[in-house]
């Protein structure tokens, strides 16, 4: 009986002190980068999974999780239950002070301002007009605003409607006459109602969409998993620039996106060839990027203050990219 | 502010304990609403503390939260989100108790009913509304409708069952006391077993107006930013958190004192035997 | 009406009585399987208060409520006043164990209940109800609500509101059952009271051989699984004595006597 006991009490121990062990971050070291995307993996995003195949090929661990939507990456990342997520967390940078860093541009807004041809022809006829965009303070409204400021025009109400693939449908239904698409809404309708509808022209707008960031302890504590990682992204964006059907044949390849529908596998060739013709940031941004940022993102309210007055290493960590550039030159 | 006053009670304490102690004792006697005050201020302080750690760096403290939710209240806003937000949320909860407790006491009455509807809004009840609302888009649109309809589809169901089980549980024995004294079916129905039911089918609309707050939440947050749901969404993605925090917090608080109102409401207008002489 | 009806009633009169207001003929309560009464015999006198009295399951209650019409028999037939029941009538007023007092309402409200019923103006019924409300010493207390009356006020509440709609028969299962027995005692006492100046009949269920005993002209004694009349028993007490000395008579004692020797074999 006692010896029952005693044994009772050593499993005991061993089970408690296992679990302090397993609790302990021993294995640090092996663990992978996790990476966290604030949406499912669509189309737009094959190059960059096709990137992450890659940076594993070089020994690189991955492991991404898909979240519902931008904000919540960041905060995983803030949290650390992500190592890297992807966005361009500006606010909570700001507004908290929140101790994460952007060290990589992924893609610029690339969005489009159309009207029925009905009704509008140009950004004058939109004075005192109804407008649909994203969402409040999102980048669709911002680049709404900047050229109805620019053209001296007054909106008189913009309503909100979340997904570029809802607006592209409400306008073809016709309940709504202006908004903003993306470049497969573009299609769309180009494709549905060829000339019904007319894409108003855009001055040089550049910003980021999508970028990536981390914490900034994650920075320093793996620097070359972080450079592994930027060097992928880079090379196959210059692949994909100077041909943009090479995703394709390295979808199949890595076996990406198995569940994608036909529609949307004979996306991928136009919408990587108008990408690599409006550019990809095959440099990573840098402090350019930065700039134009700040003047952009004061203007949609996600950031506040002069945009001369941000500092960009506030925002930006740019060290793991000068280190990349440095090895395999800038384009 | 009522944490205000308790403070100053505090500090009194170091010059004549027993009676500054004996003093609130009395008040706390003389007024219990003063324990609801107490508690809330140790939320609230709680709150302030967890703040200040902080706990989160996207948690405010309780004072950057109040003073958010005021600067909402003047410029304006405020009174806007909930002009947009209370027209789908008035309108379902109009809908469903006027047709729930309809469907609900006629399904209580008719065993036909009863077959043909309970199961329906049994499998509506345990269903993730939340999972459904983007669905309702599809069909309605992502307008007032649609957002109407979320409210009704988290709302009616627990009025129905309720006032279903309210009907069929009405006491046996008032209900042969009607017979005995050849009360007719309708008189039956309108003056023993709806007055018994509905204390229970009241528990339902409460139930049911708490529910609708959900609906238009998720409706507000899932179909399109509006309103308060557009306070939160925008806010959080500017990361301005007290503001956002402000709004949850205002419309938990215009919940609870809608939930407390209609039981005001029930105990003097519909319940008066239950009136506090 | 009832003269009319109650001439051509008397064909197969078995159980005799002079003036029976209630007849029950032949009447067995099978439910399910369980065979709850069996050809029940039975006539109750005009004017006449019998007690329906035996243990637990003897099925007295589904008797009366059979009587009143509330539930159906399977086989056999109750008339009253010669018309053949086939559900609840205004002839009959049931008195029930638990009350059945609305929560909802006042005391003025469930008095007049029977009334409001039948379509009675509010003047006419508020002046029926505050009589029988005086009746059963309730005067003062219309204008509460039943939660805020003892067990023996509210049941007071419910012969009120028996009386109030002028049936000929009252029907009472077990009307103080729920009532102490201090508050018993004087019930049953006002209840003779009432008795005596309202000239009605009443049926009465119990379990008490002494409550039996000390209000009833006859007492039904019925025998369990399944219910059968066992014996019927007319108690010979002078009513004019005071409660006291009533039940301190040798008449009374051996009466309770005589029934408890009747059913002692039902004990457990």
């Amino acid at each position: 009986m006692y010896r029952f006991a005693a044994r009772l009490r050593a499993a005991a121990a061993a089970l408690t002190f296992g679990g302090l062990l397993a609790g302990t971050p021993v294995e640090a070291l092996a663990d992978p980068i996790r990476i966290a995307f604030g949406d499912i993996a669509t189309v737009e995003s094959l190059h960059l999974l096709i990137a992450f195949e890659r940076a594993k090929e070089k020994g690189l661990e991955l492991e991404v999780t898909y979240l519902k939507s931008e904000d919540i990456a960041a905060q995983a990342v803030v949290g650390g239950q992500a190592d890297i997520g992807i966005g361009a967390p500006y606010a909570l940078i700001q507004k908290v002070n929140a101790p994460i860093r952007m060290f990589l541009q992924l893609s610029q807004l690339r969005f489009y301002p159309v009207v029925n041809s009905e009704f509008y022809k140009d950004w004058k006829d939109l004075d005192g007009q109804e407008i649909a965009v994203h969402s409040r303070g999102s980048g669709t409204e911002a680049i709404m605003q900047l050229m109805a400021d620019k053209h001296g025009i007054t909106y008189s109400n913009i309503s909100y409607v979340p997904g570029a693939e809802v607006r592209t449908g409400a306008l073809l239904q016709g309940n709504i006459k202006a908004t903003i698409v993306d470049s497969s809404g573009k299609r769309i309708l180009e494709d549905k109602a060829p000339g019904k509808f007319v894409f108003l022209p855009l001055d040089d707008v550049s910003a980021t969409d999508e970028a990536l960031f981390a914490n900034t302890a994650f920075l320093q504590k793996d620097p070359q998993g972080v450079e592994t990682l930027i060097e992928a992204i880079l090379t196959t964006w210059r692949e994909v620039e100077a041909d943009p059907k090479s995703v394709l044949v390295l979808r199949e390849k890595y076996k990406l996106l198995p569940d994608a529908t036909p529609e949307m596998v004979a996306d991928i060739e136009p919408y990587f060839t108008e990408a690599a013709k409006l550019g990809l940031p095959v440099n990573g941004g840098g402090e350019e990027a930065a700039r134009d940022d700040f003047e952009f993102y004061t203007v949609s309210g996600a950031l506040t203050g002069k945009a001369d007055e941000l500092k960009v290493g506030d925002f930006w960590e740019f060290g793991p990219l000068d280190t990349v550039l440095a090895k395999i030159g800038t384009k | 502010m009522s944490s205000s006053v308790n403070l100053g009670d505090v500090t009194g304490v170091h010059k004549n304990p027993i009676n500054v102690v004996q003093l609130l004792g009395r008040a706390f006697d003389a007024r219990p609403a003063l324990w609801s005050v107490a508690s809330l201020a140790l939320l609230f302080s709680a709150w302030e503390i967890a703040g200040l750690i902080p706990i989160s760096i996207a948690f405010p403290t309780f004072s950057a939260t109040v003073a958010a939710f005021v600067e909402m209240v003047l410029d304006g806003t405020m009174a806007h989100a909930y002009f947009l937000t209370l027209q789908p949320l008035i309108l379902g909860i109009a809908i469903s108790a006027v047709f729930g407790i309809v469907i609900g006491v006629v399904m209580g009455l008719s065993q036909k009913a009863e077959w043909l509807m309970a199961p329906v809004f049994i499998v509506l009840q345990a269903a993730p509304m939340a999972a459904l609302v983007p669905l309702v888009t599809f069909v309605y649109g992502i307008g007032l409708t649609a957002k109407t309809l979320a409210v009704i589809m988290l709302a009616l169901p627990v009025i129905v069952l309720n006032s279903y089980k309210a009907v069929r549980h009405a006491n046996p024995s008032l209900i042969a006391m009607c017979c005995s004294f050849q009360g007719t079916r309708l008189q039956q129905i309108v003056k023993i077993i709806i007055p018994d039911a509905s204390p229970v089918m009241f528990a339902g609309l409460r139930l049911g107006i708490a529910a609708g707050f959900i609906g238009v939440m998720l409706a507000e947050l899932l179909i399109t930013p509006t309103g308060v749901g557009d306070l939160i969404t925008y806010h959080r993605s500017v990361a301005n958190y007290a503001h956002m925090y402000a709004a949850v917090a205002s419309i938990i608080v215009v919940s609870t004192v809608t939930l407390a109102g209609l039981q005001r409401f029930e105990l003097r207008f519909l319940r008066p035997e239950k009136r506090k002489r | 009406m009832p003269q009319a009806v109650r001439s051509h009633v008397h064909i197969d009169a078995a159980a005799t009585s002079d003036d029976p207001v209630v007849e029950v003929r032949g009447v067995s309560k099978t439910y399910a399987d369980v065979e709850a009464l069996r050809n029940i015999d039975l006539d109750f006198a005009r004017g006449k208060l019998t007690t329906l009295l035996g243990p637990s399951g003897c099925g007295k209650t589904t008797l009366l409520k059979i009587i009143a019409g509330l539930i159906p028999a399977s086989s056999g037939e109750v008339r009253v006043n010669g018309r053949v029941v086939t559900g609840p009538g205004p002839e009959r007023a049931f008195v029930f164990q638990d009350f059945a007092l609305m929560p909802w309402a006042t005391v003025m409200r469930n008095v007049a209940f029977g009334l409001e019923l039948r379509g009675v103006s509010p003047a006419e019924r508020r002046r029926v109800a505050m009589q029988y409300i005086e009746k059963v010493g309730l005067a003062g207390f219309e204008d509460k609500y039943p939660h805020e009356l003892s067990g023996g006020m509210r049941q007071r509440v419910g012969i009120a509101r028996a009386f109030a709609v002028n049936a000929d028969v009252l029907l009472l299962d077990e009307p103080f059952s729920a009532v102490d027995e201090q508050n018993r005692r004087k019930f049953q006492e006002d209840l003779l009271r009432l008795i005596e100046i309202e000239k009605k009949t009443f049926i009465f269920v119990t379990h008490s051989i002494e409550e039996a005993v000390y209000v009833s002209d006859r007492i039904v004694l019925l025998s369990p699984r399944p219910g059968r009349v066992s014996q019927v028993i007319d108690p010979d007490i002078d009513r004019s004595a005071s409660p006291d000395d009533i039940r301190r008579a040798p008449a009374y004692l051996d009466t309770v006597e005589e029934i408890w020797d009747g059913l002692r074999q039902y004990a457990d």
